[in-house]
């Protein structure tokens, strides 16, 4: 099993996190955990694009990365974090206690970003 | 006591002072008026793209009454400006892409266009302003193809037999808005069928931003509070409190195309309404609430008490928006 791999499995054995899916910039998937697809090939397109509005707003304004993103809706919680060369992305519900997730997702981004596959 | 808008020293503080002031004569028909505060507002504050956005949705309003092709060229400058400023205008990108529909520069049309769908691919707006364009362009096969093999550059060049050019999508889209200008210096012939949209604003819109706009200040003492923005549904500021000198056209314009990137996410991945966007930056945390009609945009410090906040949007949500 690749590391990558190891780290969405421990990321997803927090009980408040669904699933997680490691994509490049362009939205192709790397890895996924405990995502069907054609959802997981949906969150990699849709969340790659919402990086890119993110990215390039944050050019104009002097800066160049985000910590996270957080989409909130009626069913629940997509999480994006920015890794760099690479975007994590994580589903919760919505009752979940949101500091215990960027505890989680923090520690995840971690271990991935250690990881040599990341860099594409 | 204040001047009247327009006049020498008219005593306005603030960029949105202009824009309402040239909102309410835009609506009550005082085009040359609205238009003569946009000029002073823009002289003021010359790094504020909404206010030449309005005054371009003020000449394309004006245009409609009067015909003119030089009323919707200088619309079109004032858009150019406003790309300049700010090149992530939706608006300002549409409603440029939507002159070039109507003076028959379909190529150019569509170049703004993939713009706008680089970042949003599920705008509805933008897809049906491409459809349009598209029809107006002939496809490959039907253009007739040179006798000559000449090189590639210098065929891009050469102006098609219809007229039309050949456009290449610039990095930066006000090059392409600047050069159309340029190009329409000269003749600027006119689709008299097609219509320009424009957002005037009716009296219930207004009626509603201005509930939304009041119960603003319950977000007054609120702790590691930076500013707040109401964006209308074109993506304009309509009410601004701005404690820590944010920028007033990127970060209305950040919120308003974050929050239709996600509402586009969101739907098409079957996850429900959206609610809210928290994007945390390295200048701050921003928090997009969807408020019906129109996207409040609250920016607060990285550390503030993210819980307090959602109470007070909980709160500020059922005065406001019921």
């Amino acid at each position: 099993m690749s590391n990558l791999k190891t780290s969405l499995r421990m990321l997803c054995n927090n009980q408040d996190i669904l699933g997680a899916i490691i994509i490049t910039k362009d939205g192709m998937l790397i890895e996924v955990y405990a995502v069907e697809n054609p959802l997981a090939e949906m969150l990699g397109a849709l969340m790659s694009n919402v990086a890119l509005v993110i990215k390039n707003s944050l050019q104009d304004l002097g800066h160049h990365e985000f910590s996270r993103y957080v989409i909130q809706s009626n069913k629940g919680r997509i999480y994006l974090v920015d890794l760099g060369k690479s975007l994590l992305i994580a589903l919760t519900d919505l009752n979940v206690e949101p500091g215990k997730v960027n505890m989680a997702l923090f520690q995840a981004a971690n271990e991935i970003k250690k990881s040599g596959r990341i860099e594409l | 006591m204040k001047k009247a808008p327009g006049s020498e020293g008219d005593g306005f503080g603030t960029a949105e002072e202009y824009l309402n002031a040239a909102k309410s004569m835009r609506n009550m028909g005082e085009f040359d008026l609205a238009l003569n505060v946009c000029d002073k507002g823009a002289a003021k504050f010359p790094a504020n793209g909404n206010i030449q956005i309005l005054k371009a949705q003020i000449l394309i309003t004006k245009y409609k009454k009067v015909p003119k092709p030089e009323v919707l060229k200088s619309a079109l400058t004032c858009l150019e400006i406003a790309i300049k400023i700010n090149p992530r205008s939706y608006l300002a990108k549409i409603l440029a892409s939507q002159i070039f529909l109507k003076g028959k520069a379909y190529k150019r049309a569509k170049a703004i266009l993939l713009d706008v769908l680089k970042t949003m691919p599920e705008d509805e707006k933008a897809k049906a302003l491409l459809a349009e364009a598209e029809k107006h362009i002939p496809k490959p096969a039907e253009v007739e193809k040179p006798k000559a093999a000449a090189a590639p550059a210098a065929q891009a060049k050469a102006a098609p037999s219809d007229g039309s050019e050949v456009i290449v999508v610039a990095d930066n889209i006000s090059d392409t808005v600047s050069e159309g200008l340029k190009k329409a210096e000269g003749q600027f012939e006119v689709d008299d069928k097609l219509v320009i949209e424009t957002s005037e604003d009716s009296a219930d819109e207004v009626a509603r931003m201005e509930v939304f706009a009041d119960k603003l200040t319950m977000f007054g003492r609120l702790e590691g509070l930076q500013g707040i923005f109401i964006i209308d549904s074109s993506g304009q500021p309509y009410k601004v409190i701005n404690k820590k000198g944010l920028d007033e056209d990127r970060i209305p314009s950040l919120a308003f195309n974050l929050f239709k990137a996600s509402v586009a996410g969101t739907s098409r991945t079957n996850f429900g309404s959206f609610q809210r966007g928290i994007l945390v930056a390295p200048f701050g945390t921003i928090i997009i609430v969807n408020v019906f009609y129109a996207t409040l945009a609250l920016v607060v410090n990285n550390d503030a008490n993210l819980q307090t906040v959602e109470a007070r949007i909980q709160r500020y949500l059922e005065e406001a928006a019921g």
